[in-house]
């Protein structure tokens, strides 16, 4: 378990973000940042500990899937059925994902982190549906070309973080050795 | 079941899918009309004046609240993830811990109070002895016991509060072998001794086995509380201690004094973090009436 105390602007620290894009945002934050003391703050580095990160993609990935699935179904049944039908196609896509993971422990291999296997497979399967509709004549098909933007976002994100990893890495060490 | 439910979505739900779960689970809960009504009434003591309508809303945030803070407690059970902690009143947290005796520490059903034992336990190489109510379906108890089995600390014991004196007379003895005790003092279980008090202007029943337990043991009472301030991010609160001595010829004039500096501590953190208190019951007769 890793933590930085009593600097509260380590909050900002790349490594409490799970994705590249969140995690450069994060740095450019933590450079603009001042230092900021305050005894008693305990802060863990933990990929998972950037709310802003969490909120978003919480929000963004079920709107997403309401969409898609509101294209197909709302002429028919109408908004509140899209809205069924959007939360119904969110649990298929992570059903399908357990059902994956299950496969794949099944068959001998085992994911060191089930809900990062998950994870990663309810965003192939986004990241598919928003390539057929961004593809297509429907209203949705600027949802799914707002997604795969982010996609390539997060990909050019990557690539700035992986030239920078030597500062990365030093950063983070001048935090946890302590104030 | 809805534990058993809790543990596997922390364990296969993608974590940033995080806060859309919770705030699915914390609608299930508003749809459980006992604990809803309880919350309502006890928010109506809270905040007088406010309407049932805004009540309805605010009971959702404390159900939002409710199923994070369960959750972070899974996820900690789980997979020893900690959230960001701030201390606030930290020179009375210093001061109790370089207490040579032993103290007792109470605390509320607000935010995660087994997370903030675990914290606790670390921080000092003092024993701390939990005391929880029991819970009242027998497979949630099993369940409980189980998860404190495998999240077991160095130097933390949790014992389960079941009758009026079966536990007592440990609890004397540790408080004098210099051991912490940890007691929740904002709700009485049935079959506990009691004391009277009044909180936001009603009556309510408190245990008073802690002020007794601080008496005979004479040391100090460290109210401290564990207050939910964002995602995975938590307050430790620590307040001035209370003492608790024999002055007069009424032991339950002097316990009095005692329950009204609590009550008064407890009515402050509440109205400033109302949506943390799981307390899902009304908490005084008076309004459950």
């Amino acid at each position: 378990m890793r933590v930085v105390r009593d600097r509260l602007e380590a909050r900002w620290l790349p490594s409490r973000s799970h994705f590249a894009i969140f995690k450069l945002l994060a740095l450019i934050r933590l450079r603009v940042a001042t230092r900021q003391v305050r005894p008693g703050v305990i802060l863990l580095i933990d990929q998972y500990q950037n709310a802003a990160e969490s909120y978003v993609l919480s929000v963004a990935a079920p709107l997403a899937i309401a969409c898609y699935a509101g294209a197909f179904v709302a002429p028919r049944i109408g908004a509140l059925g899209a809205l069924f039908a959007g939360l119904s196609a969110l649990i298929a896509l992570v059903f399908i994902a357990l059902v994956a993971s299950t496969a794949v422990r099944m068959i001998g291999i085992r994911p060191v982190n089930l809900h990062r296997f998950n994870g990663g497979t309810v965003l192939t399967l986004l990241a598919l549906a928003s390539s057929y509709f961004a593809l297509s004549e429907l209203w949705v098909r600027w949802i799914g070309r707002t997604f795969l933007a982010g996609l390539g976002l997060n990909l050019i994100a990557a690539v700035v973080l992986w030239l920078v990893r030597d500062y990365l890495t030093a950063l983070e060490r001048e935090y946890e050795g302590g104030s | 079941m809805w534990r058993n439910l809790l543990r596997f979505g922390v364990l296969n739900l993608p974590i940033w899918l995080e806060p859309f779960v919770i705030a699915c689970c914390a609608l299930f809960f508003v749809l459980w009309a006992p604990g809803r009504k309880g919350v309502m009434q006890n928010l109506k003591a809270i905040k007088p004046g406010s309407t049932a309508l805004v009540n309805f809303f605010r009971t959702y945030r404390v159900f939002w609240n409710f199923a994070w803070t369960v959750t972070d407690n899974m996820r900690f059970a789980e997979s020893r993830t900690i959230p960001d902690w701030q201390f606030e009143g930290a020179e009375f947290f210093e001061q109790l811990l370089a207490l040579e005796s032993g103290a007792i520490v109470m605390t509320a059903h607000m935010g995660s109070y087994d997370l903030g034992a675990h914290l606790f336990s670390e921080t000092t190489s003092r024993r701390i002895v939990m005391v929880r109510a029991p819970e009242n379906d027998p497979q949630t108890q099993q369940f409980e016991e189980q998860m404190h089995e495998r999240t077991r600390a160095e130097g933390l014991r949790i014992d389960f509060n079941t009758g009026a004196s079966a536990l007592a007379l440990d609890l004397l003895d540790a408080v004098r072998e210099g051991h912490f005790v940890a007691i929740q003092g904002d709700r009485v279980t049935p079959g506990i001794a009691s004391v009277r008090a009044t909180l936001f202007g009603k009556s309510i029943d408190l245990p008073s086995g802690p002020f007794a337990l601080a008496m005979a043991a004479r040391v100090p009472i460290f109210p401290l509380f564990v207050i939910r301030l964002g995602r995975r991010n938590y307050r430790l609160l620590t307040c001035p201690p209370i003492h608790v001595e024999r002055r007069s010829r009424k032991r339950d004039d002097d316990l009095e004094k005692a329950v009204g500096v609590w009550t008064a501590q407890l009515e402050t953190v509440i109205a400033g973090s109302w949506h943390q208190w799981f307390s899902f019951e009304p908490y005084s007769a008076e309004h459950a009436g």
